[in-house]
């Protein structure tokens, strides 16, 4: 297995109906519910090893997605040529390694302290609700969510 | 000593949708406001931080139009599930006249105006130049108790 993971190289947006996913070089899109089974999946894992590194502090973490409402709402192809590929939510699985958190793309593993892991499942929830909007999905994410579609431990 | 799923949203549902948190203490538990009220929003230009400075007017926006905006403190403005609070309904603010700022960061408190108190803050990016009307879509403001 290999480390995918590069300090300050995550980043998850919005695009459309789908979320896109880079850590370091690794790029991947997912559509919404899948972003918000990920989600779900690394904060269990994550508050894990966070209760196995000792650490029993609990923080409110408050996250915004602004957009302008004047703005003409284009809709970006599901299709477009250059979306990378397309995660199942079965090509993904999250462990919790000690007080790190594996997250396993196909064969490929990248690992991160969990406080890492509590902020990417945050931007996923974040970005994830975002393209549901998009979708045109008016249900809350926790209805859309069955906590079993991404394999953990 | 970490805290149960149920007390982290027992929690944020006392705080957010104002409810009665039962079986705490007991006669029955932690009960929400008298007058439930409402959470006013704000948008700012840079980290609040986590002292209390000048409250919320700290980094405060001052776009053109400006203005906070309130959620209710109830079911009908926020839902709470698995440790998350999120507003309900689109968080729409007044649309930028000629001058706009960069906002960075948002945050929860409660007054209308003035520094009041401001209780939660975290990012949150626009730029907003003359015309831009930045807007909150539901669920798009999240908070997380971990």
């Amino acid at each position: 297995m290999t480390s995918l993971l590069r300090p300050g190289v995550i980043a998850v947006e919005a695009r459309g109906e789908l979320v896109l996913l880079r850590i370091g070089d690794f790029r991947a899109s997912l559509e919404f519910s899948t972003a918000l089974e990920l989600s779900v999946a690394l904060k269990a894992e994550a508050r894990a090893a966070k209760r196995s590194a000792g650490d029993d502090s609990h923080r409110y973490s408050t996250m915004g997605a602004l957009h302008d409402a004047a703005a003409e709402k284009a809709r970006p192809s599901r299709f477009a040529a250059k979306l990378p590929e397309r995660l199942a939510a079965k090509a993904l699985r999250v462990t919790q390694e000690g007080a790190l958190v594996a997250l396993t793309i196909n064969r490929t593993t990248a690992r991160m302290p969990y406080q890492a892991a509590l902020q990417l499942s945050q931007w996923l929830r974040v970005r994830g609700k975002e393209a549901r909007n998009a979708a045109g999905e008016s249900a809350h994410w926790s209805q859309i969510v069955t906590g079993e579609a991404v394999a953990v431990g | 000593m970490s805290a149960t799923d149920v007390f982290e949203n027992g929690i944020l549902s006392l705080i957010f949708e104002n409810a009665n948190y039962a079986n705490v203490g007991d006669a029955t538990g932690l009960r929400g406001s008298t007058t439930a009220g409402v959470f006013y929003i704000s948008l700012h230009t840079a980290d609040p931080g986590d002292t209390t400075g000048t409250g919320q007017t700290q980094s405060e926006s001052a776009y053109t139009n400006y203005a906070r905006q309130s959620v209710a403190r109830s079911t009908a403005g926020w839902t709470v599930a698995s440790g998350v609070a999120d507003n309900d309904a689109a968080i729409s603010f007044p649309a930028c006249g000629v001058t706009g700022s960069t906002v960075t960061h948002a945050a929860v408190g409660s007054d209308v105006s003035g520094a009041g108190n401001r209780y939660l803050n975290g990012t949150a990016s626009l730029t907003v130049s003359s015309g831009v009307t930045p807007q909150f879509a539901a669920g798009a403001l999240d908070i997380s108790l971990d």
